[in-house]
């Protein structure tokens, strides 16, 4: 049974979380789920008015208003509602199980849930008065209303219900971070995966039955890490000195250097939205403020840029254990899955100012940068994926659902990282930037990237809190359709984009009207796979009875904990969501 | 004999610390119309090398200071940094030790931040007291902000490093796209200019400084005091 468990929903450190964190990770996925949903709805509404059905007969103009409301939403409650909401959750499970320590306060972490919650509904409410000034609130558009009679227009009462959103959704980010870094730097922490380093010639061995692995969590000692030793550490420096130095830097597991850098990252880049929305209001409330939209455009994007990594890093660090352990090999310490980690930190910082190579009073030498950076952070991510990319070489991988979301993910984002680096450079840029190449690329690198890698962790995870499988032929399912209509809308509109037909535009040229259907078709069947998701995923959790399978698991587990009872079976009551202690076997 | 080389590496340390310091004070003193020159024609000089003087200086003063203190009381024991991060779990006394590290840290924030609000920073410019006022307020602020170093646990006086970094890039990055003068006695390119300086230097500590003194403190100093290397 543990084989059969490790074998569908994967490994994972057996120290307990508490089962607030454990409920609190289940609500942060069903929040994230719910607003997918919401968000992928607004997707429909858009391929809907895009396409030839007809919703208000010679008016037709007149759903313009919906359509650039639906716009500034579906990125909005996508980014922060799904892939942020979803990354915080499962972030605060992995950061707990890898350190293997509570997390600094559960009051901030509920703190965070309840502020992001509160934000994408205030989010929605903007979305009923028709605010569409662009998912990425680009000023001074907020506050300027469309032209009468055109159908498109908002109050300013919807542009500071929209501004209070995004305000207590970067709150919410930002008691995330803090409460990662603090959980990470206080006190002791599992660590010491440097002495497992194989020999230069060793390489990665497949493992027989798993219990040789010397690179779980569970083994690592806990220790308390003088601070700079640590910081390097965490920030995976210590994987670039040379072997003795890097034998003497007590190396924390590769899922914790993932999230901090993570939560450390997008705390700097929160600095930006703050700036931004500070701006914002500064101008609502001061009629005699003159703002510098361009430097608000800047700031925002010192936030934009990051929080698009923000849905991935934590995901490619889960990667870096799950992915290995899948392909049944040992996990040794490894450098090359530590050493990209300094390069996301850096890099990422800087290479926000590619957003704004059309805003020419920038200074030349910031585009510059922005250009060498959108370069130079092809290094970690090409490492990243040849360092998975060896594990899964010659490895007689378990192809689970997660391991198949998990490399679906990791190839989605290495497609859209190669848009990337395409529309980052500067030249390119000039031709790329106002089309729907772009909105191939951020599909390409959220929906089929960061969103497959964090659904492929969800199908590891829930069963691990629950002790509930979730169906496998649902599973399948929902790879299958969502791997069809994900990769078929986001080539689609990369390709669209190569053709020149303009983004931000609700009103598609004759000579492209063709590729409407299509696109409708897709994102119903990234729609379609969602619904199948959702049912199984609440059928997991909502369902009264046990299998077999999870039964003899349940009695193996309390066996394990030496509270096992074979005469009584477990009973609904004992349903694993209210009496879990959240452990998981391997 | 660890101890022992260990309480000389210290004691060369801050000798040379405060010589430095000195150095640069004294220098400071001697070429203060050129100084005062080049802060009233440079914006970058006013926000990189002015604030690296006063600040340093209230830092010298604060060390100063609290070795006299030293000499003075017998008692006076040196204890180690507290764990900010675990508020709940402090005793009473480090409660205390606790508040008087964020007063001075928002003493030392608000210090700096109030002096460089447009009006006032333009009426400390044209008027002589205020002047004096503003670089005295700049010295209490550096003075302020080093006793808060200190007593801080050294992993936040990391993080704070790299908030700092961000925060300079983004203030810098505001001069640089300014299309008015936000300090009056400069021009639009002196922003610029500022704002250049300002992210570069902010770019350098970030891949430079940080890690430089990160790897040299754990390699040179905490590892090798665990023996581990």
């Amino acid at each position: 049974m543990y084989r059969q468990y490790e074998k569908e929903q994967g490994p994972a450190p057996q120290y307990q979380i508490t089962k607030e964190l454990s409920d609190l990770t289940l609500m942060f996925i069903v929040s994230a789920i719910i607003f997918f949903l919401i968000a992928g709805a607004h997707a429909i509404v858009m391929r809907v008015i895009q396409s030839d059905i007809t919703l208000m007969g010679q008016n037709e103009t007149l759903t313009f208003g919906l359509f650039y409301a639906a716009l500034t939403i579906h990125g909005q409650v996508m980014f922060f509602g799904f892939a942020s909401m979803l990354t915080i959750g499962i972030s605060y499970y992995l950061v707990s199980k890898f350190a293997k320590k509570p997390l600094y306060s559960m009051k901030l972490a509920i703190w965070s849930f309840a502020t992001l919650n509160a934000g994408v509904m205030l989010l929605l409410v903007s979305e009923v008065m028709l605010f569409g000034a662009g998912w990425y609130n680009l000023m001074p558009l907020t506050f300027i209303p469309g032209p009468a009679g055109a159908g498109i227009g908002w109050s300013t009462l919807s542009a500071v219900v929209f501004l209070m959103a995004d305000l207590a959704i970067v709150t919410g980010m930002t008691l995330f971070s803090a409460n990662i870094i603090a959980t990470v730097l206080s006190g002791r922490i599992a660590s010491g995966m440097q002495k497992i380093e194989p020999e230069y010639d060793e390489g990665h061995r497949s493992k027989s039955d798993g219990e040789d692995d010397k690179g779980r969590a569970d083994t690592l000692a806990m220790q308390d890490i003088p601070p700079a030793t640590r910081w390097i550490s965490i920030l995976g420096i210590s994987s670039w000195f040379p072997g003795r130095q890097r034998c003497a830097v007590p190396a924390v597991s590769i899922v914790v250097v993932g999230v901090f850098v993570n939560a450390l990252v997008q705390l700097v880049g929160n600095a930006g939205a703050f700036v931004q929305l500070t701006v914002g209001l500064s101008f609502l409330t001061n009629p005699n403020f003159e703002p510098n939209w361009l430097f608000a455009k800047d700031a925002w994007w010192f936030f934009g840029h990051p929080v698009v990594y923000f849905t991935l890093f934590s995901f490619l660090g889960a990667a870096y254990y799950y992915i290995p352990r899948y392909a049944k090999k040992t996990v040794t310490y490894d450098k090359w899955a530590y050493r990209p980690w300094p390069f996301y930190f850096v890099f990422t910082m800087l290479v926000f100012s590619h957003h704004t190579f059309m805003d020419m009073p920038n200074p030349a030498w910031l585009g510059m940068v922005a250009q060498a950076a959108s370069f130079g952070i092809v290094f970690p991510s090409g490492l990243t994926i040849m360092t998975i990319m060896m594990y899964i070489l010659r490895s007689r991988i378990r192809w689970n659902i997660t391991a198949m979301f998990m490399l679906a993910g990791i190839a989605g984002w290495a497609f859209g990282g190669f848009a990337g680096v395409q529309t980052g450079w500067w030249g390119t840029n000039i031709y790329l930037h106002n089309t729907l190449n772009i909105v191939g690329h951020i599909h390409l690198v959220i929906l089929m990237g960061s969103a497959l890698l964090g659904i492929g962790l969800i199908y590891s995870i829930v069963p691990a809190i629950a002790k509930k499988n979730l169906s496998k032929t649902l599973g399948m399912s929902h790879l299958i359709l969502t791997l069809i209509g994900g990769f078929g809308l986001a080539f689609m509109f990369a390709y669209l984009g190569f053709a020149g037909v303009i983004r931000r535009e609700a009103e598609i040229p004759q000579q492209f009207m063709w590729a409407m259907p299509w696109l409708l078709f897709f994102a119903l069947t990234v729609g379609g796979a969602q619904i199948i998701f959702s049912y199984n995923l609440f059928r997991t959790l909502y369902r009264k009875y046990l299998t077999a399978e999870e039964k003899e698991f349940f009695i193996l587990y309390r066996q394990q904990e030496g509270q096992a009872t074979r005469d009584k079976v477990p009973t609904t009551s004992d349903a694993p969501i209210s009496q879990n202690t959240a452990t998981d076997t391997a | 004999m660890l101890n022992e080389v260990d309480e000389k590496l210290k004691s060369t340390r801050v000798v040379s610390y405060i010589a430095i310091l000195l150095v640069v004070l004294t220098a400071s003193v001697a070429y203060s119309d050129s100084l005062e020159y080049y802060s009233y024609m440079s914006l970058s000089f006013h926000m990189t090398i002015e604030h690296s003087i006063f600040l340093g200086s209230g830092a010298l003063l604060a060390t100063i200071g609290s070795y006299c203190l030293q000499a003075f009381t017998n008692h006076f024991s040196v204890r180690g940094p507290i764990q900010l991060l675990r508020f709940s779990n402090l005793t009473k006394l480090q409660r205390k030790e606790t508040i008087t590290i964020v007063s001075c840290l928002v003493a030392s924030g608000l210090l700096m931040g109030v002096w460089h609000l447009p009006s006032l920073f333009a009426a400390a410019t044209v008027h002589e007291d205020l002047h004096l006022l503003q670089h005295t307020s700049f010295i209490i602020s550096g003075s302020l902000g080093f006793i808060a170093i200190r007593m801080m646990p050294v992993t936040l006086v990391i993080l704070s490093l790299v908030l700092m970094n961000a925060t300079m890039g983004l203030f810098g990055a505001l001069l640089v796209v300014s299309n008015h003068q936000i300090f009056i006695p400069y021009s639009i390119e002196g922003h610029a200019e500022a704002g250049n300086v300002m992210i570069a230097l902010s770019i350098v500590m970030a891949i430079v400084a940080f890690p430089a003194f990160i790897i040299s403190r754990s390699l040179g100093y905490e590892l090798k005091n665990q023996q581990n290397i």
